[in-house]
């Protein structure tokens, strides 16, 4: 201390100077409307009096001692009041600014009992015979009474006074009027009030710790008030310091918007000083690009009296931008009304540039999902859809609605929507199974396409657990296989046609053997007749032998006749495989069956069928080669047909109540005998066994159905037949 | 025909079929066996009469085609097919390979004697020509070591000067040997000994141009 004499002198007198001004200038009409820089500097400056005084005390004492000034006229130049009191406590001597207040001419006699306010001076008694006894400096406030009787607060600094023997006469004192101090005696806690309020508004977390580390200070919630005030006085510093060392930056408006304090932080990185950024200059550092949206934004907010947050790049002192994330909240009077707003910018460039990375991550992601050519979609554990790829918006021709339906979930609509029909039940019912078990989900079925094509797909998904197995989202994908199945199925068509024709030939191979089996016996019956013819012819004749002979041709003629009635008993033997089956159906498969015959022939084919026709109850391999018998009949009566077009018409309908009637109808030569043509062996055509219309006829009399023909005009053959409807009550 | 030097066999599954033709041939005098698989057939004791068979195609056994190619080496009688529906294709390769016909039931009785009759005949021949060969065997049986030389290189026609000069002997010792072997194989001049000589299928080895055929 004693190496910087002249600072402490002066630095002790603009402090004083310094307090007196602040002290006018907070009981001007400014102080109510001034923000937190004004209290803050108020906190400085009231602890500056102090420290002025603590400074300035025994300084002043030495130089009235050595300079030797006329006390009179040192006391006169004193900005304050300077007494000196005897040792009984009268006032014996005073400057003009003491009797000014005091407004009293006659000193004499005045005892300091009369101007200081009671209470304060007993409160005084104490402290003061206490320094009399340890001579120490006597420091207090008290209240003194004007000379229009009020009282004021004076800050009282004196020494007691001795001669030279050491003996006690009086005191010399110095009074500082500090009442409008006083009036703000709130101060201290007013403007510790303002910052926290700051501090506690800023939508974020501080803490402060001393140097070992322990939290000395939290904002909001953390801790309280209660610490705050505790040590108001401190906490106003530290609140200050707080304030600028906070690691945002930090700034206040006012409720036009325009900068009001901006802290240590903002300006150290944007380069300005405080009157550089006040009002709106601020938004000179804000990018360019960002400057319009965020300005509209904050007045919008300004005039929504809302808080709000808004990302903007900042412009840093070296001209290089960073993003930082604008967050303010308005500050309410008890009325509501809007008195300050209170923001931070928080930096988020690096955070920014995170998001930015993930975002061109997810993004190149998503282009991977949307691209692969796979149909890619997830649900929730719930089984709500969540997420389907570009490839399946496409294939589905739509997105997924997120609106909730009226009814059901949302997963019942979408598989009531994109799978056919007969699969949705199936498909439901394994995918709950897995969303409940969480079981892996495979599936084949059929998807309706946008377009309204069903499709078979493999669709398959797996769930996503998290850390503790629970389920979070299921993830699948659905491969269009219909090419594969349509080849499946072109292949299992081919074998069902080959194993239909194989059907068709195994008939031929009956009628073979049939005809084997009537053969022999005719065979056997012609030579046994040869053989008689000879006995009887022989001379003598030999009658025994032919008699012989003629018995073994009766035997052998039964069994071929008796060959008929067993192919009834074949076909009836075949009952057991009937089932309900659609005649139109079999009519189809017919014609697909012998497509490459009525191609080559010329024929034109008309069908007329009854689509509401009821099923029958029948033996569907026994009705394709009835109705390939008459198809290949009327084919082969037009193969003498040039004249006119070739023309075979199929024909099906309700037959009565109870039956069904089809019709084969051909414009060939047409049949001279349309009974006849039903007898096993009787047949019209070159190379025919004649075996085909008496097989049709029995396995329809087996089924209680009639087969029959009719001539019809001007040229060609009608083969009918009929079959009666399952009724439900036959067996 | 006569009656009692020839056999008809029958190889039929249907009984009815065998009753009948042996009926009918029995009406025309001619005696017949009936079987109703080969295997019945191939353990009967044929006796050694001229004869033939009528063969059905389908047999539950051994087929009647399949059977004619096992008999094709053999000296068997000839084949008359009998069927019930029969087909080009079998019919071709029956005939080429020996079957004398081919007939689809029910037979006609004229065609069924006349191919009887043509078997029968065709096995008479057989049998004939296997007996003149066995006589002319049995003849050539006869010869010594030395006269079986001599006759290979007679029949070539040889002079006797060079066979004598072949085999290291006098044309004179030649000439003996020569004499002895028309004797043996009563054959009436040289072209006589000659064609035996064929049928016996004793090589001719030398040329009288250029001596011995390299062969």
């Amino acid at each position: 201390m004693r190496a910087m004499p002249p600072l402490r002198k002066y630095g002790s007198t603009l402090a004083i100077s310094g307090a007196g001004l602040l002290v006018f200038w907070l009981s001007s009409d400014l102080a109510p409307t001034a923000g937190a820089s004004v209290y803050v500097c108020l906190a400085l400056a009231s602890t500056a009096i102090f420290m002025g005084f603590f400074i300035r005390g025994p300084q002043w004492r030495r130089a009235l001692g050595s300079i030797g000034y006329d006390a009179t006229e040192f006391l006169e130049g004193i900005p304050g009041l300077a007494w000196i009191v005897d040792a009984e406590g009268r006032l014996s001597k005073m400057n003009t600014s003491s009797r000014d207040y005091l407004g009293t001419v006659d000193t004499s006699n005045l005892h300091c009992r009369q101007v200081i306010h009671p209470e304060d001076f007993a409160r005084t008694e104490g402290p003061m015979s206490q320094c009399l006894e340890n001579g120490q400096e006597f420091h207090s406030a008290c209240r003194l009474r004007r000379h229009d009787g009020t009282y004021r607060w004076f800050r009282v600094a004196a020494c007691p006074r001795r001669d030279r023997n050491g003996k006690f006469i009086g005191w010399h004192g110095i009074l500082l009027d500090i009442d409008n101090q006083k009036v703000a005696e709130e101060s201290p806690r007013a403007s510790e009030h303002h910052v926290r309020s700051i501090l506690d508004t800023i939508p974020a977390k501080i803490i402060t710790t001393d140097p070992e580390g322990n939290q000395d200070y939290a904002n909001t919630d953390i801790d309280g008030l209660k610490r705050v005030e505790r040590a108001s006085e401190i906490k106003e510093f530290r609140l200050q310091r707080l304030i600028d060392a906070l690691p945002t930056l930090v700034w206040s408006a006012r409720p036009d918007g325009s900068a009001e304090f901006l802290n240590r932080r903002w300006l150290e990185y944007t380069g300005l000083s405080q009157e550089q950024a006040t009002d709106w200059n601020w938004t000179a550092v804000i990018h360019p690009d960002d400057r319009g949206g965020l300005v509209g934004y904050w007045q919008s907010l300004l005039s929504a009296a809302a808080p709000g947050e808004i990302e903007a790049r900042l412009r840093r002192f070296d001209g290089h931008y960073r993003w930082f994330l604008f967050q303010v909240e308005p500050v309410r009077d008890d009325s509501g009304t809007v008195i300050h707003w209170f923001g931070s910018n928080t930096d988020i460039d690096d955070r920014k540039r995170v998001e930015e990375a993930l975002r061109a991550r997810q993004h190149e992601l998503q282009q991977l999902v949307d691209t692969i050519p796979t149909l890619v979609w997830s649900v929730t554990p719930e089984g709500e859809p969540a997420y389907i790829n570009k490839q399946l918006e496409t294939y589905y021709g739509r997105k997924i609605d997120h609106s909730q339906p009226k009814e059901g979930s949302k997963l019942d609509g979408a598989l009531g929507r994109l799978m056919h029909p007969d699969d949705v039940e199936a498909v439901k019912g394994k995918l709950m199974q897995s969303l409940k078990t969480g079981e892996h989900f495979a599936m084949r079925y059929r998807n309706r396409r946008g377009d309204g094509v069903y499709r078979w797909v493999d669709n398959r998904a797996q769930p996503l657990r998290d850390d503790d197995g629970r389920i979070v989202k299921w993830y699948g994908v659905i491969i269009d296989i219909d090419d594969e199945m349509s080849a499946h199925d072109a292949v299992r068509a081919t074998q069902d046609k080959l194993s239909r024709a194989s059907q068709l030939a195994s008939l031929a191979e009956l009628s073979a053997s049939i005809a084997h089996e009537v053969n022999q016996p005719l065979a056997a019956v012609i030579t046994n007749s040869h053989a008689c013819l000879r006995w009887l012819s022989a001379d003598p004749p030999n009658l025994q032998r032919a008699r012989i002979t003629a018995e073994r041709m009766v035997r052998d003629s039964l069994a071929a006749a008796d060959v008929v009635s067993r192919i009834r008993a074949l076909f009836k033997q075949t009952a057991s495989s009937r089932t309900l089956i659609n005649l139109n159906e079999v009519i189809g498969e017919v014609r697909q069956l012998m497509f490459d015959e009525i191609i080559s022939q010329g024929i034109f084919v008309e069908a007329n069928l009854d689509a509401g026709l009821p099923p029958v109850l029948a033996d569907r391999v026994q009705m394709q080669q009835v109705l390939v018998n008459l198809v290949r009949n009327g084919i082969d009566a037009m193969k003498s047909t040039t004249d006119v077009s070739r023309s075979l018409k199929l024909g099906s309908r309700r037959h009565g109540e109870n039956a069904i009637l089809v019709e084969i109808r051909d414009n060939g030569e047409g049949l001279a005998e349309t009974e006849r043509v039903f007898d096993p062996f009787f047949t019209t055509k070159q190379g025919g066994m004649g075996m085909g219309l008496a097989i049709s006829r029995s396995i329809l009399e087996s089924h209680d159905g009639r087969l029959w023909a009719e001539s019809i005009e001007p040229r060609g053959t009608a083969f009918s037949f009929t079959l009666p409807i399952e009724t439900g009550d036959a067996a | 025909m006569t009656q009692d030097d020839c056999i008809v066999f029958i190889v039929d599954d249907d009984q009815r079929i065998c009753e009948a033709l042996c009926e009918l041939l029995a009406a025309r005098g001619l005696a017949s066996v009936a079987f109703n698989a080969i295997a019945d057939y191939l353990a009967f004791p044929r006796p050694d009469l001229p004869g033939c068979l009528i063969l059905d195609v389908q047999l539950p056994d051994v087929g009647g085609l399949e059977f004619q190619k096992q008999t094709e080496s053999e000296q068997h009688p000839p084949i008359v097919f009998i069927t019930g529906h029969g087909d080009i294709p079998s019919s071709v390769g029956a005939i080429q390979r020996g079957a004398v016909d081919f007939l689809t039931k029910p037979l006609s009785e004229t065609e069924l004697m006349k191919s009887i009759q043509t078997a029968i005949d065709r096995d008479c021949d057989a049998r004939l020509e296997r007996g003149e060969l066995l006589t002319l065997r049995r003849r050539f049986s006869l010869l010594t070591s030395r006269e079986r030389q001599v006759l290979p290189l007679v029949v070539s026609g040889l002079l006797n000067k060079q066979a004598a000069a072949e085999l290291g002997i006098s044309e004179v010792t030649l000439q003996i040997h020569r004499s002895k072997i028309m004797q043996k194989m009563q054959a009436a001049s040289l072209a006589d000994l000659v064609r035996t000589a064929e049928r016996l299928q004793v090589p001719v080895t030398h040329t009288r141009r250029a001596g011995t055929i390299s062969k």
